[in-house]
């Protein structure tokens, strides 16, 4: 399946009657799911193959993603629908259209070390810049020797030693 | 007297024998005449025929030897071509290996020249990129000997600065 018919689909579940609470409990359930099916090479190959049913699909996406009771009726849509593969296969485009609903903004930060008034100064910034909503994820690079890397959606800000001075080689 | 009637007695004498002669000689025209005629006819018509017939070989070497001096001079002529054909092909065969050789010669001198240029760039290029490594490496040394947390922070204060001012003049 198309990813457009994940787009149709992702366009049907906000024009729904959906709070925007029910949303970011879908999102976080997703964000979970994918944390699993990513990194969980079973788990996706279960849930990819068609020999299984869906009821027993559907159970192994309530172990990941919990009880949330919109977030299994999305599931189960999803699994009716037939679009669980391309789900597993597009979830970065799928949370990045939900983010743009929720007016959320990802961040992955990569410092070279982190405490937490480092922590709480990049925080504090950050929120400045791109507001309150955020979803900041923090990473310790020791190869990027000092400054910050930031990855925000598909832009990325490399203010980094590292990248300063690689900077300066490709001169 | 006497002498008188011996010559009379002779001029008789052989006037007979004159006359006998001729009668003899006239018998003999008479009946040789016929065959030795026709003896000298065949024999000067067979002297006629010999010669015709050797005109005849005569005219027919004649041909042949004409014939022949001129395939002669033909295959002289054509052998004479053909060696300055050949004269011709050799002449042109070694200007043009010549050529080529000289072509080939200047190809080689002209690589060379730009493969020891192309080498002492590349030698040149490698010598700046081991400096700037070396200097780079020094940098990342000194940097790391000198960086603190304070350092640190204000690098990335101050790169979340411009962040912030290139966000808002994208906005």
């Amino acid at each position: 399946m198309s990813s457009a018919t994940i787009n149709d689909f992702l366009q049907a579940i906000t024009d729904s009657d959906s709070s925007k609470e029910e949303l970011k409990e879908i999102y976080s359930s997703l964000v979970k799911f994918s944390d699993i099916t990513s990194s969980n090479k079973e788990v996706r190959v279960f849930l990819t193959n068609d020999i299984h049913d869906s009821e027993s699909k559907l159970s192994i996406i309530k172990d990941i993603i919990g009880d949330s009771a919109c977030s299994i009726n999305f599931f189960k849509t999803v699994l009716d629908f037939n679009i669980l593969s391309d789900l597993i296969l597009s979830y970065q485009f799928f949370l990045k259209k939900l983010r743009i609903i929720l007016d959320r903004v990802k961040i992955d930060v990569y410092v070279a070390s982190l405490d937490d008034n480092k922590k709480n100064m990049i925080n504090d910034e950050l929120k400045i810049i791109w507001g309150s909503n955020l979803e900041v994820n923090y990473n310790i690079d020791n190869s990027i020797v000092g400054g910050i890397i930031l990855q925000v959606e598909d832009k990325l800000y490399d203010g980094s030693v590292k990248g300063k001075l690689e900077k300066f080689n490709n001169i | 007297m006497a002498q008188e009637i011996d010559l009379l007695g002779q001029l008789k004498f052989a006037s007979q024998h004159l006359l006998n002669l001729g009668v003899f000689i006239g018998i003999l025209y008479y009946f040789l005449r016929r065959p030795v005629s026709s003896f000298f006819i065949a024999r000067s018509q067979k002297i006629e025929n010999s010669i015709n017939s050797a005109k005849d070989i005569i005219e027919t070497a004649q041909k042949v030897y004409n014939e022949n001096s001129t395939k002669f001079s033909k295959i002289d002529s054509e052998v004479s071509e053909l060696r300055s054909n050949s004269n011709k092909v050799d002449d042109n065969k070694v200007s043009e290996i010549m050529d080529n050789a000289n072509s080939l010669v200047r190809l080689i001198e002209k690589d060379t020249v730009e493969i020891i240029e192309l080498e002492s760039k590349k030698i040149n290029d490698k010598i700046e990129d081991e400096i700037l490594n070396k200097a780079i490496n020094l940098a990342k040394h000194e940097l790391n000997s000198e960086f603190d947390e304070s350092k640190d922070s204000q690098i990335i204060k101050n790169f979340l600065g411009e962040v912030k001012n290139d966000v808002v003049s994208n906005n």
